[in-house]
């Protein structure tokens, strides 16, 4: 699954650590997500997209070419 | 104006302090691979000598030894982590400091209690052991690490972690289901030697540990 995480983060100056910490989950795991090897479960999805004060679906893209 | 020279005085003052922590790092660093070189050559020193029982003396040095190693690995630990953007860990990385630590302290407990026993700590040595230090070291693994693991997973590993643990342990278990009547029907064929079961148990924790390796670090 494609998503904006990497671009989010930059935007906000974090590192993938930073991020991490925030989520409360291992860099390892920001950096799969972020390069698409890891789709998080629901709960991260939802914790992620409240951090970004977006919507899930602007963050991950199914690729089913609703993702916006 | 007031701001920029607190910041240049900060900033002189924090380069001395810089460097000493580089300094610091670098000690223990040097220490810590010094300790566990002393370690090695204490083990293979005894083993070349006709191994057997530990006497007191080399046991204590060891102990003393790895206890060094250990406080110039935290040390390290310390050091690193004052230079990262993130002058504290995360209270998941917290844990997993401390869980790594404690496991690390029970194998070298462990580790000690078989030098004690007469026997090298290596799962493939099958040499007789006294029944009393059997029962000990069946109780050192047998309790802690079954909690320290269940606290491992429910408490340290995030998500990303137990989806690489969970590939693992199935390729492991089928590594073990499919492997063990292959080797077990080349043996009746007269083609192996009989199936061992430490050579099986190595395999699913490699199996196990290549797949959780690759799935988390890639």
């Amino acid at each position: 699954m494609e998503n904006r995480l990497k671009v989010l983060r930059a935007e906000r100056n974090w590192s993938q650590a930073e991020l991490a910490a925030r989520l409360d989950v291992s860099r390892q795991a920001v950096n799969a997500i972020e390069t698409g090897k890891y789709d998080p479960s629901l709960p991260l999805a939802f914790k992620l997209a409240r951090l970004f004060d977006m919507r899930i679906e602007e963050i991950f893209d199914d690729g089913d070419g609703h993702g916006d | 104006m007031m701001g920029t020279a607190m910041a240049i005085d900060e900033d002189v003052r924090s380069g001395p302090r810089t460097l000493g922590r580089i300094a610091l790092l670098v000690a223990s660093l040097i220490g810590a691979l010094c300790a566990c070189s002393m370690i090695a050559g204490i083990i293979v020193g005894h083993a070349e000598k006709g191994g057997g029982a530990m006497s007191t003396t080399l046991i204590a040095l060891l102990a003393g030894v790895s206890l060094f190693a250990a406080l110039c690995i935290y040390v390290s630990y310390r050091g690193l982590r004052s230079m990262s953007p993130l002058k504290e860990a995360a209270p998941r990385d917290r844990r997993n400091v401390v869980t790594l630590a404690v496991a690390g302290a029970l194998g070298g407990v462990i580790a000690i209690v078989m030098l004690m026993a007469g026997t090298s700590p290596s799962i493939f040595n099958d040499d007789p052991i006294p029944a009393g230090y059997a029962i000990a070291l069946a109780l050192l693994i047998g309790v802690p690490a079954p909690l320290i693991s269940i606290y491992w997973h429910l408490r340290v590993a995030d998500e990303q972690e137990a989806a690489a643990y969970n590939k693992g342990a199935l390729l492991a278990i089928y590594a073990y289901w499919i492997g063990a009547p292959v080797w077990w029907l080349l043996w009746r064929g007269g083609l192996l030697p009989a199936p061992d079961g430490i050579a099986i148990y190595f395999c699913t924790i490699v199996a196990a540990g290549v797949v959780w390796l690759w799935l988390k670090y890639r």
